[in-house]
């Protein structure tokens, strides 16, 4: 029991370790820029 | 009421587009605009257009209600991973003068190149008078500013702005708009935008102006 505990524990820290790899190639997030060329009427 | 441009930007988009309505030729274009407009031709000379990111995609005409021919754009972009990230500082001068710097960087992970950054301010419902609610109407800007950006840094960009009565009067309205884009302007690509809102500033407190406060506890 104590083992698999600690498996799960590890397993969870090596999940974090992944996440965190991952959230660094995540790219920034992004506002789009839209010209809205008009006149009044 | 009806609006010449649906309110889809603060509805569907709130913090996702950094909206300008350049106006041309009516009484409300703007030097700035017209150097948008021009950098553009040809390739566009339409009155509805709507360009996304400095080019990218382009619809010409009213997108309909639901805007589903602006939002389809929007919607691509948004999916568009980038390597850029910008902040807007804003420096209180005096009571009309504003410094605004763009703080652009790129992640560490980015693709080094140069860039023209531009920054740009808005007044919201303005013009008055008129049939349609006129949404984001550019007044006037800076740039492009070329810079050349490397991975993990950053580089900084000021623009002084000097807003009139239109602007003061209407300061919940006004927002500040910065971006980056291919280093010409015209059809390119923008890799980043940003917006400020003015109307953090509307008490004074950020800016230091407390004339407006009665007391100021701590």
């Amino acid at each position: 029991m104590g083992r698999n505990r600690a498996r799960v524990g590890v397993s969870l820290l090596a999940l974090a370790v992944i996440g965190a790899a991952a959230g660094d190639v995540v790219a920034a997030d992004r506002t789009v820029l839209m010209e809205y060329f008009n006149a009044t009427t | 009421m009806r609006y010449v441009v649906t309110p889809f930007v603060d509805d569907t988009y709130p913090d996702d587009v950094a909206f300008l309505a350049i106006h041309l030729s009516d009484g409300y274009q703007s030097a700035f605009g017209n150097a948008r407009r021009t950098a553009y031709y040809p390739g566009t000379m339409y009155i509805p257009d709507a360009l996304v990111d400095a080019g990218i995609l382009h619809y010409v005409g009213y997108p309909g209600n639901p805007p589903a021919q602006w939002t389809s754009m929007v919607d691509t972009r948004l999916a568009v991973p980038t390597d850029v990230t910008i902040e807007i500082l804003p420096q209180r001068l005096n009571e009309t003068q504003w410094v605004f710097t763009a703080d652009v960087c790129m992640e560490p992970t980015g693709t080094p190149r140069s860039m023209g950054i531009n920054l740009a301010w808005t007044v919201d419902d303005y013009p008055t008078g008129y049939a349609y609610i006129y949404r984001k109407t550019l007044r006037g800007g800076y740039g492009p500013e070329i810079v050349d950006l490397i991975p993990g840094e950053c580089v900084q960009v000021d623009a002084t702005f000097t807003f009139s009565s239109v602007e003061l009067d209407r300061w919940t309205g006004v927002e500040i708009v910065a971006w980056a884009q291919t280093p010409a302007s015209g059809w390119g690509e923008a890799y980043q935008a940003a917006t400020l809102s003015m109307n953090v500033f509307e008490d004074g407190f950020e800016s230091g102006d407390l004339s407006g406060w009665s007391s100021v506890q701590p």
